[in-house]
């Protein structure tokens, strides 16, 4: 619920920020954005998911860990590409699209080592 | 009796163990799906990994005890067959040798060292094309895995007929199950057991064949023991198999047809497997019968 409340008020003051300020309103609302980001990854995404991932058996915890981790780096950079595209940072958004797939996919790839480690030692029983 | 049961039920509580998961994953990425739908390739991608990474495990396991058994078979047949047929002809058995054909000793351990050196890398490299198939379906390697799961059949079923032939030859064939029960059995078998289910049943009647004339040296309650123990991993393979082909059925409604598919794939080659570990049980069989008649003629010598 405070978060609508959040957005809506955001949302009137922002206008009303560019009724009198238009010149201020872009940097107003970077930094709104980003400071509304912080305060729901940290009191609301962050508790929640710790408090989801407390149930999950152990020897599924690694696994979730990194989906949560995956999802959550997805929805933030989502968030900021838009943004970026929004004042026509195009290239930048690039750039974040593809560090954010880098890290993904290292995250990934280092879980993945056990996987392929078995794999691997399947297919040395051919020699 | 309650180890056997344990060892036997293992794989069953394995596989409804990956089926929750399965499912549970199954519900979080559709969850993921409908918040973040920009990504969907991503998480299809990621999903299927995880399927892998959380199914392959019993199928991982049955190849390596499979790979690991024929190992040491091979490795035992080297060191055991001189001694053993040394051994039975010094003890004066001259004349029971006769009635295991030579050429068997030599067939089966050639068949346990072709399982090791061929037919099992083959049964991996087909594992390892269906697993790229159904991760990159646009690079799919599905005839090439069935052509090399036909082969396999093929192989092993001239193996099994040749071991036949052994028995023919030396003429002794008797069995106390009337014909028509086993018939029905044989029918049974056939129909359930996809692909490999008339090899099987030829197989076991070629096993029963074998039996028949051990038992006269060794008894037959000896002789049941050690079906049970060389059949082990042969039932064990077919429960898996079958638990992996249950697991693509039940999941193929709810699922990606691409992850159905794969636990599909899984299932038939380890039924192809599951005939392979009929002939290593063949060889062990034979190798366990050929031991106790060389004790038993050692403790006729000595009496």
């Amino acid at each position: 619920m405070i978060v609508y409340i959040t957005i809506i008020i955001a949302f009137i003051l922002l206008q009303f920020i560019d009724e009198t300020y238009p010149r201020l309103h872009s940097i107003i609302y970077t930094i709104f954005i980003f400071l509304f980001l912080t305060y729901l990854l940290i009191n609301f995404i962050i508790p929640n998911t710790t408090q989801f991932i407390s149930v999950v058996p152990t020897n599924l915890l690694p696994v979730f860990k990194l989906l949560m981790f995956s999802v959550i780096l997805l929805i933030v950079s989502q968030i900021i590409e838009e943004l970026l595209t929004d004042y026509e940072y195009t290239s930048l958004a690039t750039i974040l699209t593809f560090t954010t797939k880098a890290i993904l996919l290292l995250a990934w790839l280092d879980h993945m080592k056990q996987f392929y480690s078995k794999f691997f030692s399947i297919m040395g029983l051919l020699s | 009796m309650d180890e056997l049961l344990t060892n036997l039920l293992l794989p069953v509580k394995e596989v409804i163990q990956t089926f929750t998961y399965i499912l549970l994953f199954g519900f979080i990425f559709l969850c993921l799906e409908w918040f973040i739908p920009k990504s969907k390739r991503l998480l299809k991608l990621l999903f299927l990994y995880l399927i892998c990474y959380l199914c392959l495990e019993p199928a991982y396991r049955t190849l390596e005890m499979i790979q690991t058994l024929t190992n040491q078979l091979v490795t035992l047949f080297l060191g055991m067959y001189p001694v053993l047929t040394a051994g039975i002809a010094v003890s004066g058995g001259a004349l029971l040798v006769t009635l295991w054909n030579p050429a068997v000793v030599f067939f089966s351990s050639f068949t346990a060292f072709m399982a090791d050196k061929v037919l099992i890398p083959s049964i991996i490299s087909a594992f390892i094309l269906d697993l790229i198939s159904r991760i990159h379906p646009a690079t799919s390697f599905s005839k090439m895995s069935d052509l090399i799961r036909m082969t396999l059949i093929g192989i092993t079923s001239v193996i099994l007929v040749l071991y036949s032939f052994f028995i023919t030859v030396n003429g002794v064939i008797t069995w106390t199950v009337g014909g028509a029960v086993n018939e029905s059995v044989k029918r049974l078998i056939q129909s359930s057991i996809p692909f490999v289910g008339s090899l099987l049943t030829e197989s076991i009647s070629t096993m029963k064949t074998y039996s028949s004339s051990a038992s006269v040296i060794t008894g037959n309650s000896l002789l049941i023991s050690v079906l049970v123990l060389v059949s082990i991993p042969t039932i064990q393979t077919i429960l898996i198999a079958f638990l992996y082909r249950l697991l693509a059925a039940i999941l193929e409604p709810f699922l990606d047809s691409g992850i159905s598919g794969l636990l599909d794939d899984i299932g038939r080659t380890l039924f192809v497997l599951s005939i392979i570990s009929v002939l290593i049980a063949f060889a062990f069989f034979f190798t366990i019968i050929l031991t106790m008649l060389f004790a038993k003629l050692l403790v006729s010598v000595k009496g």
